[in-house]
């Protein structure tokens, strides 16, 4: 199934894209796409995600721990946006 | 005691006297300073009733005891006043370098009154003050008048905040400006206008002393090093507030007058298209973040046009409203908006009304002199903006505001003006984030974002606790911990990005504020939430003596009865009645009126609201 990604930040500037579809399994969870974009960016990337605190990842415009986390089943179709840590107004 | 200036000044322009008082003991211990200090001068001071732009309202300026420290992000000053365009209490606030030169010229609080006979500026310098002639500078924008005033008195380190023609003809929201920091909305420079008075200086070089040197030196070594631990300093001093793409994902960006939640092409105007843009970063006095940008348009239709800014809410206001991501015209309206005085924010929303009218068949060419607003054309937006500050053509309609402009041109625009209490809403979709829009619908000064921003919604913060943006449930209660904590910290007065970025705890601000003045109290966080809470009913009980009620509390009816037609928040509405009821109950005001009950009010030592 198809899942449109957004990058932002440091993520963005490790994939050299603002946005992008990847094609994962059916059935697939959050985990299962974050470890897809690991093996295919690799360990930069694979440290971004891990690391940063406060990383925010909404499907479809949701907060993923809203969710059920990194189990949060994914569907064709999803929005899933990776954003940096940042607040303001 | 440190901290403060222990100095307020009444200013009658009107019989060109002045008074100093220092605050009270009370005043002090009840209120410590900041928006508690201008909320209780004001409740005091005025008659309910009074005309907004009468002799008898007043502007009180009012800097914080950390103003003027080395403690991190207290830059702030606070203006407040009874608004010309909500009729209500009104609070403003602005960053930069005003608040710590006010205290080093020696004040706490300015108090203005009265009308000047010409246009006259007031000076104030090492605790002496003066009125100058201001009629040379009537006609000028907010650059020159800075200027020209440096000029005159030969100092280019005065400080001021002075308005554009925008209040000095009366539009609605006008602004006061400061070095191109606005205190932007509810019409302080309108007011600012209607007594003449053009400009308001300091420059001083007293020292602000603190009772316990020791421990606040402790405190902000303590603040600094929370700092640079943080995960969003770095981003939030490399990005400021340029984050578009924040709200568009979460698809509560609202464009075409808040019918629809996300830009399109939005990519073009968020942070990193700013970035490229970037002449240098700048700051306010006292603050390691560095948050604002200066930009400068390279090439293209706006080559040349440059802007400090523009916030988060100037890019949606010269975006989403007209439905157009163009990041030069953006930048050249903010610009414009600073050098005529307009709050950005009530301009961009009403220009977004007209739009719509125009969309609607309710207002033609004919109304709007031959402009052709239809979404996506942002062609006429530079020449509504000429229009509203100078009050000329249709923008002498929209000037008003969207509530009273929506009143005189009839034929049901009134459904189309998107304000709560008169005041214009800012860069947020209530459908999206309720608890944010709880905010805009219940905020004392009308639908401002500052007033208790919801950033666990908009921004993931999970402090008090983690929430669905789109639930109801716990919303008012969580309503109720944002204004209440953003009244406290603003007694410092503290930058309001600071707590939602979690940098500086309320134990800390406790801790800076009290070894700064000595009052233990306020090193208590138990007392300091009273002090808000405190705060944030008085404000109330300033409108319910004015005649607010209930139905006050309101967002137009399109959030609640028209769901988000697409994007990350699609179907959503604002459940506005069970979201109020929660709120009120959360409040401890009665359920049906809204009024703070006399329990409450005395258990805030508020009593003498309800028996005066």
């Amino acid at each position: 199934m198809n899942i449109e990604v957004l990058f932002f930040g440091k993520l963005r500037e490790l994939t050299a894209v603002n946005r992008r579809a990847v094609v994962v399994k059916d059935g697939s969870k959050l985990a299962d796409l974050l470890e897809h974009l690991n093996e295919e960016y690799g360990a930069g990337f694979r440290q971004q995600v891990n690391n940063i605190k406060g990383l925010r990842i909404l499907i479809n415009g949701r907060e993923y721990t809203q969710l059920g986390g990194k189990e949060a089943p994914l569907k064709d179709g999803d929005t899933v946006v990776l954003l940096p840590p940042i607040f303001g107004g | 005691m440190g901290g403060y200036a222990n100095r307020i000044l009444r200013v009658d322009l009107t019989k060109r006297t002045f008074s100093e008082e220092a605050p009270s003991k009370e005043l002090i211990h009840d209120y410590i300073g900041g928006r508690g200090f201008g909320v209780k001068l004001l409740y005091d001071d005025l008659k309910p009733g009074v005309d907004p732009l009468g002799k008898e309202n007043e502007l009180i300026f009012v800097a914080g005891p950390i103003a003027g420290t080395n403690a991190q992000s207290f830059a702030r000053y606070k203006v407040f006043f009874k608004s010309p365009l909500t009729g209500g209490y009104f609070k403003t606030c602005s960053g930069g370098h005003m608040a710590a030169e006010m205290k080093f010229a020696g004040f706490d609080a300015v108090i203005i009154k009265g009308k000047a006979d010409k246009p006259v500026y007031l000076w104030l310098h090492d605790g002496k003050y003066e009125l100058k002639d201001a009629e040379y500078l009537w006609g000028l924008d907010c650059d020159d008048t800075h200027t020209l005033i440096r000029d005159e008195l030969h100092d280019p380190n005065i400080r001021l905040g002075c308005i554009g023609v925008a209040g000095e003809k009366g539009v609605k929201y006008a602004g006061i400006f400061s070095d191109r920091r606005a205190c932007g909305r509810g019409g302080g420079g309108t007011v600012m206008g209607s007594k003449n008075l053009k400009a308001i200086a300091f420059r001083g070089h007293n020292k602000v002393e603190l009772a316990d040197p020791q421990a606040f030196a402790a405190a902000v070594q303590e603040q600094i090093k929370g700092y640079r631990a943080n995960p969003q300093f770095a981003s939030f001093s490399v990005s400021g507030t340029q984050i578009a793409e924040f709200t568009n994902v979460l698809g509560m960006f609202p464009t075409k007058n808040f019918q629809e939640g996300v830009l399109p092409k939005w990519e073009q105007v968020e942070g990193a298209e700013y970035t490229k843009l970037r002449v240098r970063k700048t700051g306010c006095y006292s603050c390691m973040v560095h948050c604002v940008s200066i930009v400068k348009m390279g090439a293209g239709r706006y080559a040349g046009a440059w802007a400090e800014g523009p916030e988060y809410e100037t890019i949606w206001a010269f975006s989403g409203p007209m439905v157009k991501a163009d990041i030069g015209l953006t930048i050249a309206a903010d610009k414009l908006c600073d050098d005529l005085g307009l709050d950005t924010i009530s301009t961009g929303n009403a220009i977004g009304f007209a739009y719509e009218l125009y969309e609607r068949g309710i207002i033609t060419k004919k109304d709007t002199g031959g402009l052709e607003l239809k979404f996506g054309n942002n062609t006429p937006v530079l020449a509504l903006i000429r229009q509203i500050a100078y009050r000329e053509g249709f923008g002498d309609v929209l000037a008003e505001g969207t509530r009273e402009a929506a009143r005189r041109i009839g034929k049901g625009a009134e459904q189309y003006a998107i304000h709560s209490k008169g005041l214009e809403l800012p860069a947020y979709d209530p459908r999206g984030a309720k608890a944010h829009g709880l905010n805009l619908m219940t905020s004392n000064i009308g639908a401002d974002h500052n007033t208790g921003y919801g950033s666990q919604e908009v921004f993931g913060a999970p402090v008090p606790f983690a929430v669905d943006r789109f639930a109801v449930e716990r919303k008012g209660e969580l309503t109720k911990w944002n204004q209440d904590l953003t009244a406290l910290l603003e007694t410092g007065i503290l930058c309001s990005f600071m707590p939602s970025m979690g940098m500086v705890p309320e134990d800390l601000y406790g801790r800076l504020v009290s070894s700064a003045t000595g009052v233990k109290d306020f090193a208590d966080t138990a007392y300091l939430w009273k002090v808000g809470e405190r705060i944030y009913n008085l404000e109330r009980m300033f409108n319910i003596r004015e005649g607010f009620s209930n139905k006050d509390d309101s967002l137009p009816k399109r959030f609640s009865t028209e769901p988000m037609p697409a994007g990350p928040s699609a179907g959503q509405v604002f459940e506005a009645e069970a979201l109020l009821k929660d709120y009120y109950r959360a409040r401890g005001w009665d359920l049906k009126t809204g009024i703070p009950t006399k329990a409450k009010l005395n258990e805030l030592g508020l009593g003498f609201t309800v028996s005066k």
